[in-house]
């Protein structure tokens, strides 16, 4: 739909050259989601939004170009897209989408007979890292560490930290090896239904093994660690480790590499252009806003900062969270307003301002709760779940107003050009 | 405290304590009781006045029996990296080089 | 501002509950440097409305040797004149990185107030809950309500809150070098404590440059007058006053203040086995002595170690000078432990320990000239270098200290600006 010039608000976005893409954050999510927001920004990437299971459901994906899935845990993942979901999922490949999946992101598309899983099966490949593969001998070795259940089997992993990968079908001019980090993801064999792009083919000094080298051997070198399905008129690229990483430039260059390779098969049409809504607030009026903002995350951050000493973990689902994770989201948001500050005529959208004021002033007294339970011994499982819920949606809310403050900014030439126009 | 400072340079070219990998517990000041930990790549070495425990990352430090398995999958926090020695300075250590009361040795 | 600074005064006018921020302007910084120099300023700028203002010094908080010092300036209930008193452990490494390089009080409040300043906001907020509390008890409920023990409380107890002379404003549970009274100050302006708490990350203007001068400096610094000694009991021997063999049988710890080669400060255990490592069962088993003046005049009263330090303490919870209260005891023929504690409502009296200068008396002179003495003052309270500190190291020249700055700032400071500054702080 290309919007009335004439319209309030009218933007034109210079990004014509830039997909939108869309960044899964919502039910099942980790926090490497928020490595994807940070190696985007550093690329000059800013057509980004954050979608949660609800977005994505309610038609969220049909004005994007990319999705990005990354790590957590896989059946919340399925569980919160429901049937609907996966529907609008696969609508959205088929339509041209490009799909990139790291870590629980891989194993989502994958086919698979578990409940919630089963309603994806977008690809035909099976993992080597699942126990039906392993001896009885070797399954015994699982049995405190190291793996994730998966109905009578379970999903096992062999090592962490570095992996190097051999680049079979990578892009022209690419290195043929790449050191990548892997944190669970799946390793996968050769099936006809993909087009392997990297194998796994050593360790680092860095990779800490999680069982013996020869296992590890067995389970990962040779096997397919990024691959790649057409679907329709879309792609799917399925990444066992985290290529998001913002410690990794390679691997965060090359998923640019996937991405702009995408635009080039000329799949991104009308949603080049899109229409910035919203009452934006800027000046003093801003001021004040950022200022709540940032007590609001000051205060939740020194709370959290203050729980430093405690060393506590929480089983959220079927993932750890510790105490320190807190502090994962609120520095991200905070990172990222210091930098907004400093754009000058800097505007913003009120209503997301206030949401992300609203959310951010509830912290202090959530960890504040936390911390005073721990102390009497009282069970904060339900607290820290509501807590880390809010984190997600705050980091999102406010990322979501952070690469649209920085679209709004690059238009506002183009804007002013269109208004003199009409 | 020097030493967080010194350590937190080495990490972001400025004077900032939040990605320092050494940390000192100042929180028990009326009990006088102080400890320094170090983060390294698994471990949380905790140095305190009676003595030296080093802990697995992740570890509460009691008793693992009935703990829930480590998740292998969890993906790494990225708040404070773990001790490298400094092995891009030749001199070694900024920790121990800032250190004013002598308190920290490397063997 | 650059580099070395949040380059943010807050001017806080609690009458109206006002806060207001100005940017540290650095023509400001380069005619008067840093700490006592731009703190004075802002006094001056605003004296018509009895500021108080918190500042740190240029080097403060960084990696510079003993760059530990912060300072409240105020004109003193007790001379009427304006002072300045040190801020130390780490309270003025805090100020630093709390996200402002001043701070301006102004105004009384209606009611009972705290300034929580935090990762460069100023907030003004109810002290209902604390007022009428002593110091230790404060901390406690702040560092709790805020949820971080590392959060630097500059508080007054019962003293500051009666408006009493020699109401002082303590460092947490610790006395400061605050001689002046400054705690009546706090106490008219309904002013309970000031909340200190910041995560910035202060540049510098030449990383590498910087920090190698500061190694250089630190390893000709351990090499100095001070290498190997440490606590008050030493200060105390340079005094003449020893306290050593007195003192050493609570003695549990010597601390230094941020960055401090030399650990000023000496822990005691009172009610717990001084040679005790494992952590004490026991909430509050001593004392951290920071007041080496108040210690021997509590001596001189005839107390014993354990005696002298249980009345510090409870100075300390009162938040009143425990120098003048030994010196207003020893006036009164009060020697007994119960008789002093009972006494702290009611004390008057004229001090002779008060400073005649600028300066805090709080701090020793360790074999320097009365002018050698207010010149060392001056420089540290301009860099924010320790005060005693200071003293002990010749290393820590004026030279090498205008040289880190401009490394540090990028700003071009000469000695000439010094002695500019020098000169309008100690007149």
């Amino acid at each position: 739909m290309i919007p009335s010039p004439t319209a309030k608000n009218y933007c034109f976005t210079q990004s014509t050259f830039q997909p939108r893409i869309g960044v899964y954050s919502g039910r099942g999510a980790s926090h490497s989601w928020l490595w994807f927001a940070e190696i985007l920004d550093r690329m000059g990437l800013d057509d980004v939004v954050f979608l949660n299971e609800r977005d994505i459901v309610g038609g969220g994906l049909d004005m994007a170009d990319v999705l990005l899935m990354s790590g957590g845990d896989t059946f919340a993942i399925a569980e919160g897209l429901g049937e609907e979901g996966s529907d609008r999922l696969r609508n959205f490949i088929k339509g041209g989408g490009l799909y990139i999946g790291t870590c629980a992101g891989a194993y989502l598309p994958l086919r698979s007979s578990m409940p919630y899983l089963n309603r994806f099966n977008f690809i035909d490949v099976k993992i080597s890292n699942i126990s039906r593969r392993l001896s009885e001998d070797e399954r015994s070795l699982f049995e405190k560490s190291s793996c994730s259940s998966y109905g009578c089997d379970f999903i096992y992993h062999v090592v962490r930290e570095e992996v190097v990968l051999e680049m079979v079908h990578g892009f022209p001019g690419d290195e043929e090896e790449m050191i990548a980090p892997l944190y669970g993801g799946p390793s996968m064999l050769p099936s006809e239904d993909i087009e392997p792009i990297a194998t796994y083919n050593g360790f680092t000094k860095r990779t800490r093994f999680l069982v013996k080298e020869e296992l590890a051997v067995k389970t990962l070198i040779g096997k397919i660690a990024v691959c790649k399905k057409i679907i329709g008129d879309g792609e799917l690229y399925i990444l066992g480790p985290h290529f998001e990483h913002p410690h990794y430039p390679s691997c965060n260059l090359y998923l640019r590499k996937i991405i702009f390779k995408h635009l080039e098969r000329g799949s991104f049409g009308v949603k080049k252009f899109f229409y910035e809504e919203g009452q934006s607030v800027s000046g003093d009026s801003l001021k004040g806003y950022l200022k709540d903002l940032k007590r609001g995350l000051s205060n939740a951050r020194i709370q959290a900062s203050g729980m430093n000493d405690v060393n506590r973990e929480w089983l959220i689902g079927n993932k750890l969270y510790q105490t320190e994770k807190i502090s994962v989201f609120l520095n991200v948001i905070w990172d990222k307003l210091k930098r907004l500050e400093t754009l000058p005529d800097l505007k913003m959208d009120e209503e997301r301002l206030w949401e992300c004021i609203e959310r951010s002033k509830s912290l202090p007294s959530v960890i504040q709760a936390i911390r005073h339970k721990m102390k009497e011994g009282e069970d904060t499982t339900s607290l820290a779940t509501g807590l880390f819920e809010n984190l997600k949606l705050l980091s999102a809310c406010f990322l979501n107003l952070y690469f649209k403050s920085k679209r709004v900014e690059k238009e506002r030439p183009m804007s002013r050009l269109i208004q003199a126009v009409f | 405290m020097a030493c967080e400072m010194a350590c937190g340079y080495h990490r972001d070219d400025g004077f900032a304590l939040l990605s320092s990998c050494i940390m000192v517990t100042r929180g028990r000041e009326k009990k006088d009781y102080y400890a320094v930990v170090v983060k390294e790549e698994e471990n949380l070495v905790i140095a305190r006045p009676e003595g030296l425990e080093v802990r697995k990352l992740r570890s509460t430090g009691e008793d693992d029996k009935g703990r829930e398995k480590e998740d292998a999958s969890a993906k790494p926090l990225l708040l404070r990296e773990p001790c490298d020695l400094c092995s891009d300075r030749k001199e070694g250590p900024l920790c121990l080089q800032f250190c004013p009361v002598n308190a920290i040795y490397m063997e | 501002m650059e580099y070395l600074a949040s380059n943010k005064i807050a001017i806080i006018d609690l009458a109206n509950s006002k806060i207001t921020e100005e940017k540290l302007d650095e023509d400001l910084v380069r005619e008067r440097m840093g700490g006592a120099g731009i703190t004075q300023t802002l006094y001056e700028k605003f004296k018509d409305e009895e500021p108080i203002v918190l500042g740190s010094g240029l080097l403060t908080g960084t990696l510079v040797p003993a760059s530990a010092l912060g300072m409240i300036t105020a004109k003193s209930p007790l001379t009427g004149k304006l002072s300045h008193a040190p801020l130390t452990l780490y309270a003025g490494m805090e100020l630093k990185y709390s996200g402002f390089d001043y701070i301006v009080i102004k105004g009384n409040a209606p009611k009972p107030v705290y300034l929580w300043i935090h990762d460069g906001i100023a907030d003004i907020n109810d002290a209902s809950e604390v007022w009428g509390k002593d110091v230790w008890t404060s901390t406690d409920l702040i560092r709790e309500s805020l949820g971080d023990l590392l959060i630097q409380v500059l508080g007054i107890g019962k003293a500051g809150e009666s408006e009493s002379d020699v109401a002082q404003v303590l460092i947490n549970y610790w006395p400061s070098g605050d001689r002046w009274g400054f705690g009546k100050l706090f106490g008219l302006k309904k002013l309970k404590l000031v909340a200190l708490r910041g995560m910035t990350l202060l540049e510098i203007s030449d990383p590498s440059g910087f920090v190698g001068k500061c190694k250089e400096l630190l390893l000709e610094v351990k090499k100095g007058p001070s290498a190997g000694k440490r606590g008050i009991g030493e200060i105390s021997a340079a005094l003449g006053e020893d306290i050593q063999k007195w003192l050493e049988p609570i003695v549990h710890s010597h601390r230094s203040c941020f960055n401090t080669p030399y650990p000023t400060n000496t822990f005691v255990f009172l009610d717990e086995e001084p040679k005790r490592l494992e952590e004490s069962e026991k909430n509050e088993p001593g004392f951290l002595i920071t007041d080496l003046y108040a210690l021997i005049g509590f001596k001189k009263l005839g107390l014993s170690a354990s005696d002298a330090c249980a009345v510090l303490r409870e100075c300390a919870r009162y938040g009143i000078d425990a120098m003048a209260v030994s010196e207003l005891s020893q006036k009164s023929g009060k020697k007994k432990p119960e008789e002093i504690k009972k006494s702290f409502s009611t004390l008057k009296g004229s001090l002779e320990s008060i400073g005649k200068g600028r300066f805090s008396p709080w701090v020793p002179n360790l074999g320097l000239s009365p002018a050698e003495w207010e010149r060392r003052q001056a420089v540290a309270y301009i860099f924010g270098i320790h005060p005693i500190f200071i003293q002990l190291s010749p290393e820590l020249s004026e030279e090498r200290l205008i040289e880190l700055a401009n490394i540090g700032t990028g700003l071009e400071f000469t000695s000439e600006t010094l002695e500019k500054v020098i000169s309008d702080i100690t007149k």
